[in-house]
């Protein structure tokens, strides 16, 4: 081949440079469009930042849910913290980080906080029943926050909580924060008694802390898979259960079920209704349910019950006064 | 053409009698079984563990294939002064370099069908049959590996082995971090060094557009559209490479 050939060779590979530039700002939009694009990442440590590096996002998110799977095994909760967000960083749409991440915050810490409750309830009785009649006056407005508080953590315990609604969360704070301030401007009396009062405030403080941060973690993972009914129910559910937040769990449900979802969010949903106080609405979806040939003896069970009764639900049932 | 091919079947002979491609890819085939170790995940993770490992196992230790092979074929013909003869026969250098070109390629798609029909086989032991999607990842793959072995083979016709297997992985990391340049090329004011990194950005080969298999895993599916304009990208930068290793190895003394 001689050298003009050879030149020629060379000027075709440059300018097959202009067809490829073209090519990649299609490929770029498609990458966007497609919901393909890899994000600007903050390296959550060396090991996701080395690999992430040479195009193995999917491994270094992986080896970070084996030590989220090692924590969760051993308890470790807070440990877990860190690594959730670096493994939605890594891959957003790897949904189960998001929601299992949401469930630990709203549900296993929010349980853990309170796990030294008995020892310091204890601690403060034993305190009580040791102060003269004198020293209790004294400390009774100590004494009373205590009872309040024990009252709120109370309520923060089990299937029928109170205090986690969108509409009672601020009211709550604001009450425990008000707790916290008085404990902090008290100057006399036994100060043990005031430190151990301190840390029983603080606990339903902290439950409701874990049970937003979770509802937020949940609805950032939203915001990366709003064409999955994963998440939606994910945090349907969460308002529904864990904050017997009846509107927002409807909000979420309903959203839902726009989506290819398994037919168990639709009876969710119809309780969700019906606690709602959108008995129609309730009413309607357990017919729905039941045209669709889905859990169908719950559901003519629930029409049954909802038209003769006025009520399915256990939790309405209770209230209404009606055997379960 | 014919010429190309005898050297084609004649590079793909000679590199499967290479123990590193065996070793490479009894590696690359335990760490895909080594997967399988996840099982005390919840079945949902487990599957995503065994893509995600199987994806990126395919994908180096297909690399490493790739680049090895190129680097022998050029190199290995010169040190064995077995290029004297070939070039005295009736073969011209682009004859050379095609075939060279053809028979690593199809080492590396023999490397490429070998790992995934293992892969495919876990997933179906594990009951989660591939899916379309699996197809057009590893395909994208094959494409990419077609594309680094044949720069490594363009380099390989003017630069030593040494600097070439640098170049590679050099290559190989920037490839895949170009896009985030370009993200950060777009907050650059100065002209003159934004054009400079507009022109890096075109003519340095775009490896993560052939990355789909982190998005893949979890669930996000990808357009024909997407696959076809990828596939044509790549064999648009491999036709390049060809034509510049061609355009060295005609320069080159040998």
């Amino acid at each position: 081949m001689n050298r003009r050939h050879n030149r020629i060779l060379l000027l075709i590979a440059i300018f097959l440079y202009i067809p490829l530039g073209l090519l990649q700002v299609k490929i770029s939009y498609r990458r966007t469009l497609e919901n393909l694009e890899s994000r600007l990442l903050l390296m959550p440590g060396q090991m996701a930042g080395s690999l992430v590096l040479s195009g193995f996002k999917g491994i270094a998110a992986d080896l970070l849910w084996l030590n989220i799977e090692d924590f969760w095994h051993k308890g470790q909760h807070y440990k877990m913290l860190p690594l959730f967000d670096a493994v939605s960083w890594l891959q957003p749409e790897y949904v189960t980080v998001w929601a299992v991440g949401g469930w630990h915050m709203a549900y296993n810490i929010f349980a853990n906080v309170e796990s030294g409750v008995r020892e310091l309830e204890k601690q403060l009785d034993s305190l009580i029943e040791k102060l003269t009649e004198t020293e209790k006056k004294k400390m009774l407005p100590v004494i009373r926050i205590a009872e309040e508080a024990k009252a709120i953590r109370e309520n923060l315990v089990g299937y029928y909580t109170k205090g986690l609604t969108e509409k009672e969360r601020p009211e709550m704070l604001a009450k425990l924060t008000g707790y916290e301030k008085k404990l902090e401007a008290y100057g006399e009396g036994n100060k043990e008694i005031v430190e151990i009062v301190k840390k029983l405030v603080e606990i339903p403080h902290q439950q409701i802390l874990w049970y937003e941060r979770g509802i937020s973690f949940l609805k950032k993972g939203v915001s990366y898979n709003s064409e999955k009914y994963d998440l939606y129910f994910e945090l349907g559910w969460t308002y529904y259960h864990k904050g017997q937040d009846y509107p927002n769990a409807v909000k979420y449900l309903e959203k839902a079920v726009k989506f290819p979802h398994p037919a168990y969010v639709d009876n969710v949903l119809a309780h969700a209704y019906e606690l709602n106080g959108q008995v129609d609405k309730a009413l309607e979806q357990w017919e729905k349910q039941l045209k669709a040939g889905n859990f169908t003896s719950v559901a003519e069970r629930a029409i049954r019950c909802i038209k003769e009764e006025g009520a399915f639900n256990p939790k309405k049932r209770k209230e209404l006064g009606l055997s379960d | 053409m014919k010429k190309a091919w005898v050297i084609a079947l004649n590079t793909f002979q000679e590199s499967l009698r290479k123990k590193t491609f065996y070793i490479l890819l009894v590696v690359a085939l335990v760490v895909i079984g080594a997967s399988r170790f996840f099982s005390f995940l919840a079945a949902e993770d487990e599957i995503k563990m065994i893509k995600d490992v199987s994806f990126s196992t395919i994908e180096f230790f297909g690399a490493l294939i790739a680049i090895f092979t190129a680097l022998a074929a050029v190199s290995g013909e010169i040190e064995k002064r077995t290029i004297y003869p070939l070039l005295s026969k009736p073969i011209t250098r682009s004859n050379f370099i095609i075939g060279k070109f053809i028979g690593q390629s199809l080492i590396i798609l023999l490397n490429v069908v070998l790992m995934s029909i293992f892969f495919i086989v876990l997933l179906f032991i594990k009951k989660s049959p591939p899916n379309i999607e699996t197809f057009k990842t590893i395909f994208l793959i094959f494409i990419e590996l077609v594309l680094i072995g044949s720069i490594t083979l363009a380099v390989a016709t003017f630069a030593t082995d040494a600097f070439n297997l640098i170049f590679s992985f050099f290559l190989y990391i920037v490839g895949h971090l170009i896009s985030y340049g370009k993200s950060l090329l777009e907050r650059v004011e100065n002209m003159v060094l934004k054009g400079l990194g507009e022109m890096l950005y075109t003519v340095i080969p775009n490896y993560e557009n052939f990355n789909i298999k982190d998005k893949v895993v979890v669930g996000v599916n990808v357009s024909w559209q997407y696959v076809g304009q990828t596939v044509l990208y790549g064999i648009i930068y491999i036709a390049i490479a060809v034509l510049i290793g061609v355009y060295f190895f005609n320069k080159r003394e040998v």
